[in-house]
């Protein structure tokens, strides 16, 4: 009885013995490619010499390993952030009818949203994503393009290459309350408040003093989750006038809502965080503001610039390791 | 005398009414969650062709390719990973807590596993993009550690207290006879609760799995943050590499989709749906060959149920441990030597000691004796010199060369046959046959050591969590936040806490008294085998599996839009009534068969009718189990996001009116994370949310302690 219990004993903790070493071993099959993978951790373990081969460009960071893999960071198909990044940085290629599309590898990693890039990229040495200058990049180290530094001046000087439009669409008819609203985010005062969060669209410089006509009712506004920040922002600002009174209820939904939900009227005024799809070409659409998109990686990665086709070369899968990309 | 006693069958028979009225809801969810979704989704993957949505390898929006087999496969293999993983600590904690750990002890248990359930999956989420993620990348030493693995593991710990509260409910239920005759039969304790009373719970811990088994399929907002969420169709054994789930795939896209894009990803969820209805008619069919009397004898003729599962889940194991392991080599064809390559700096290296991984036609690295040889500047092939690395080019007189070729040995060579698949093969026979050996003769004391061990994870990663959270959270807690009015500047959640209340409140309104008479109905009322409790007890498991953001899409479709509400309260409330329906009924179900019929029998012969019986007798016994399901239903309404974002809107004030739009505390929570402005306030968030689970968890847990003393 008891030997039989001990042979019991024996045989579980060898399989599970068995289980650890496979796991242990589980790092050491892909240099010969029989994993079946294609990407992955490859040989990075057996890296740990790689500096008397390939220059460093700042040797106080030597312990950044140049030779490993790129992790790229995107966002889904439809934002309005990559949309604007795919376009900006020309990174496309002819699909088969010939029209050019976004080229951005498969491989790359899709965070849900902003945050999750920047969560990704704070915790990924090896990581490098983008996200709207807007949100707080102070966890990440943020790269000049080409040389420029990403800065308000940059980009209104037109140097700094990566930016964007922010669209508010409306239905031509619009309630008094709503139409009292929209002129108040066209006027001198809202555009101060856009200027403090964004980038004021120069084409709204000549606004006028804002005048409400008094109008009382519900507007709903709905869409972008970049732009209800400073929607947010703009309502505040809007209930402490006297003499405006109509009540705004800001609501998200993402960009496709800002266009979808406005002409089905369960939006007042939509916020589309790219450009407005032509099938609502038939709505009023007005740019609000600019935004910069940013290039970040980790705060320990020595990378401090990047060029613009070294951006497009590595979303497509071009570079794949960050020795190539300094 | 007659009067009052055809009163009493009026009573009776209106109350009967009630009760089936309210059981038929479930039939009636499932049918209009079917109807609109199917109207809106079937048609767009008709237009898109059947054949080529599902088995399509490319999900390419914008260039209107809508394939979703990576999607699929994606769903399937984190799902088995979270079950492989979630339900046998999850099953042994159970067995833990409600048959081996001492008093004390479970004391502190059983709260903090309602405290698990109760912690919103945007929490998990981080959670795991910021402590697991790294871990996996430095333990696999990979380039990222959003993977298979990642999600499989986070979903695993997030399914526990589902599959821990439900299988320790139905062994409680297990009558003390059964554990009293194995023990006089001269069974140890451990053997007479994994021989005996285990298999005797075996229809809840199936309803336990089943549940597993729906929250890991459909979990959204955690995936999301951990799973990589790549389209590409994925290997088993590549748990090191991302996937994208259906879920997954419906929540990143559907903001910013319009058009056939949105309809697609509609559709999206009509395949998830479509495959929770296949997980379900299987678990049925499972369940119901065990429960039906002549299959008592039957299975006595085959093998036992522990022994299949055990063998199949073996089998899984060595599936996805093998191939990474590669006992069978690749079966390679050498296409042509490499004379020699040159690295940046102008170093030329010898061809026949280069090894190397193509990827899309383009050499990555190359290796030189296991060492990186730097980046390829040229390379020489029959003594022609190409610049680059590109091989494709390179080997345009070979076009059999795939992009999967390899280099090795200096020389090219095309992967004529994956030893991957072999090894899978090998590896699902090995596993199947240990873990077979390993389940027919687990010796008590082992059995003992792991319940106990289970029982230690659970623990661990419960603590872990909660203090991660409290850590990231506590300092940051500050009197703005809790102003009665937000606004920008302060983020107060005060707001969305009065928000959550009433989701809480008018959700509970609607779905207990309908979830609690269903069960009565199903338990007291109907006929054992009756062919309509069949029905229901069917509609009520799809329901249950239904993923919170198909909920969601339901809800946008019928009660935002169909109905008219909007984005509003009552149009989230009733979303989510139909999603905590199954847990109520089932819940409510088990409790009240846990009640001894000598109760009922007792009531009946003093006198007392039917429904008396019920109000005054059974469901006071019961109280204590429905109540935990009551609990499990605030915690999953409390935490839900996937299903509210499409439903009650992002509307940060106090509501007006039940019409109005609305923002619960861990949709806040979601807002403040997504914009990547306000992180330390949503950790603050996430911290105060922690307290509401904790709070509702101990008034609840004081009434039940109250009403079982009464």
């Amino acid at each position: 009885m008891k030997s039989n219990l001990l042979k019991k004993l024996l045989a579980t903790f060898l399989s599970a013995g068995l289980v650890f070493t496979l796991a242990a071993c589980n790092d050491e099959d892909t240099t010969t490619g029989g994993g079946g993978g294609t990407d992955k951790a490859t040989t990075a373990a057996q890296n740990n010499n790689t500096g008397d081969e390939t220059q460093t460009d700042d040797p106080t960071e030597s312990d950044f390993d140049l030779e490993r893999d790129i992790k790229l960071i995107t966002r889904d198909a439809e934002s309005g952030t990559r949309g604007a990044l795919v376009d900006l940085a020309d990174i496309k290629k002819e699909d088969a009818e010939g029209k050019k599309v976004d080229a951005i590898t498969d491989e790359a990693e899709v965070a849900g949203g902003t945050a999750q890039v920047l969560t990704a990229v704070e915790t990924n040495e090896l990581a490098i994503g983008y996200v709207s200058l807007d949100a707080d990049t102070k966890s990440v180290k943020v790269l000049k393009i080409g040389g420029v530094e990403a800065t308000t001046a940059n980009i209104l000087a037109g140097t700094y290459k990566l930016q964007r439009e922010f669209n508010l669409t409306r239905k031509e008819k619009l309630s008094d309350a709503a139409e009292d609203f929209w002129n108040f985010i066209f006027s001198a005062e809202g555009q101060a408040i856009i200027g403090d969060k964004l980038i004021e669209y120069p084409g709204n410089k000549d606004a006028k003093p804002f005048e409400s006509n008094g109008a009382s009712g519900k507007v709903t506004v709905g869409g972008s989750t970049s732009i209800q920040p400073t929607m947010d922002k703009l309502v505040e600002a809007y209930k402490a006038i006297g003499d405006a009174k109509a009540t705004v209820e800001v609501q998200g939904g993402g960009s496709g809502p800002g266009e979808t939900q406005v002409d089905d009227g369960t939006f007042d005024i939509g916020m589309v965080s790219r450009d407005v799809k032509s099938e609502f070409s038939h709505l009023t659409i007005r740019v609000m503001a600019i935004d910069g998109i940013a290039i970040v990686v980790n705060k320990s990665n020595p990378t401090s610039n990047i060029e613009l086709d070294d951006i497009k070369k590595a979303y497509m899968g071009e570079m794949t390791i960050w020795a190539e990309l300094n | 005398m007659s009067k009052l006693k055809s009163l009493r069958i009026d009573r009776e028979f209106f109350a009967k009414g009630v009760f089936g009225a309210a059981a038929f809801t479930a039939v009636g969810a499932v049918i209009l969650i079917c109807v609109f979704l199917f109207s809106r989704g079937v048609p767009a993957i008709w237009e898109a062709g059947i054949i080529k949505t599902i088995t399509g390898t490319q999900w390419a929006p914008k260039s209107m390719i809508f394939g979703l087999l990576p999607m699929i496969v994606g769903s399937i293999y984190v799902t088995t990973g979270a079950i492989l993983i979630g339900v046998p600590i999850g099953i042994l904690s159970a067995v833990f807590m409600a048959k081996i750990c001492p008093k004390p002890l479970y004391r502190i248990l059983k709260p903090l596993i309602n405290l698990l359930a109760g912690i919103p999956s945007v929490v998990y989420g981080f959670f795991g993009a910021v402590v697991l993620v790294p871990q996996i990348q430095s333990i696999f030493d990979l380039s990222g550690g959003s993977t298979m693995l990642a999600a499989s593991i986070l979903l695993g710990t997030m399914i526990l207290p589902t599959v821990i509260t439900i299988t320790e409910s139905s062994l409680r239920a297990v009558p003390r006879e059964y554990y009293e005759g194995a023990v006089a039969l001269g069974a140890s304790h451990e053997r007479a609760v994994f021989r005996v009373l285990l298999p005797a719970a075996k229809s809840g811990v199936m309803a336990a799995v089943a549940l597993g088994i729906g929250r890991a399929i459909g979990e959204t907002m955690a995936v999301i943050m951990v799973a990589g969420n790549q389209t590409i169709v994925r290997l088993p054994w590549q748990v090191t590499e991302g996937v994208r789930t259906l879920t997954a795939n419906v929540v990143i896209e559907m903001g910013y989709s319009s058009g056939f894009h949105k309809e697609m990803l509609i559709a999206t969820g009509v395949v998830l749906f479509a495959f929770i209805l296949i997980i379900n008619t299987v678990f049925n069919y499972i369940a119901r060959k065990g429960e039906s009397p002549k299959a008592v004898n039957k299975t006595k003729k085959g093998p036992p149920t522990g022994l299949v599962i055990g063998a199949i889940a073996g089998a899984v194991v060595g599936l996805i441990i093998v191939p990474n392991i590669g006992i069978v080599p690749d079966v390679t064809e050498t296409l042509v030597s490499i004379d020699s390559i040159t690295v940046r700096g102008g170093k030329v290296i010898e061809g026949s000691i280069v090894d190397a991984e193509i990827y899309n036609g383009v050499i990555r690295k190359a290796t030189v004796d296991g060492k990186s040889a730097g980046l390829i500047e040229s390379l020489v092939i029959n003594g022609i010199t190409i610049e680059g690395t590109n091989v494709t080019e390179a080997l345009s007189d070979f076009p059999s060369v795939k992009d999967e070729a390899i280099i090795t040995g200096g020389a090219v060579k095309n992967v004529v046959f994956h030893g991957a698949f072999i090894d899978a093969i090998i590896g699902a026979l090995i596993g199947a046959v240990l873990a077979a050996l390993l389940a027919r003769s687990m010796p008590d004391k082992l059995l003992k050591v792991l319940t106990w061990a289970a029982g230690g994870i659970t623990v661990t990663v419960l603590t872990f969590i909660i203090g991660y959270i409290l850590i990231k959270g506590v300092p940051h807690l500050t009197p703005a936040l809790f102003e009665p009015e937000w606004n920008t500047t302060n983020q107060s959640m005060l707001p969305a806490i009065i928000n959550t209340a009433a989701m809480v409140l008018c959700t509970l309104l609607i779905a207990v008294p309908l979830g609690v008479f269903s069960a009565i109905f199903l338990v007291e009322y109907a006929k054992r085998g009756n062919r309509f409790v069949k029905v229901i007890r069917t509609m009520t498991e799809t329901l249950a599996g239904i993923p919170s953001i198909v909920y969601g899409l339901f809800g946008m479709i019928f009660f935002v839009q169909v109905m008219g509400w909007g984005f509003s309260l009552l149009a989230g409330a009733f979303t989510l009534s139909i999603m905590v329906l199954p847990i109520i009924m089932r819940t409510t179900e088990e409790a009240l068969k846990a009640v001894p019929d000598p109760y009922r029998e007792g009531a009946f012969g003093l006198g007392a009718g039917r429904l008396r019986t019920v109000f005054k007798i059974v469901l006071p016994a019961a109280s204590p189990g429905i109540l935990s399901g009551i609990i499990l239903s605030v915690g999953r309404i409390v935490g839900e996001t996937a299903a509210l974002m499409f439903t009650a809107g992002l509307f940060a004030q106090i509501l007006g009116s039940p019409m109005s739009s609305t923002r619960t505390l861990a949709v806040h929570m979601y807002v403040l994370s997504g914009e990547g402005q306000f992180r330390d306030q949503a950790y603050a968030t996430a911290v105060v949310l922690l307290l509401v689970v904790i709070t509702i968890n101990t008034l609840s847990s004081l009434i039940a302690k109250k009403v079982s003393k009464a």
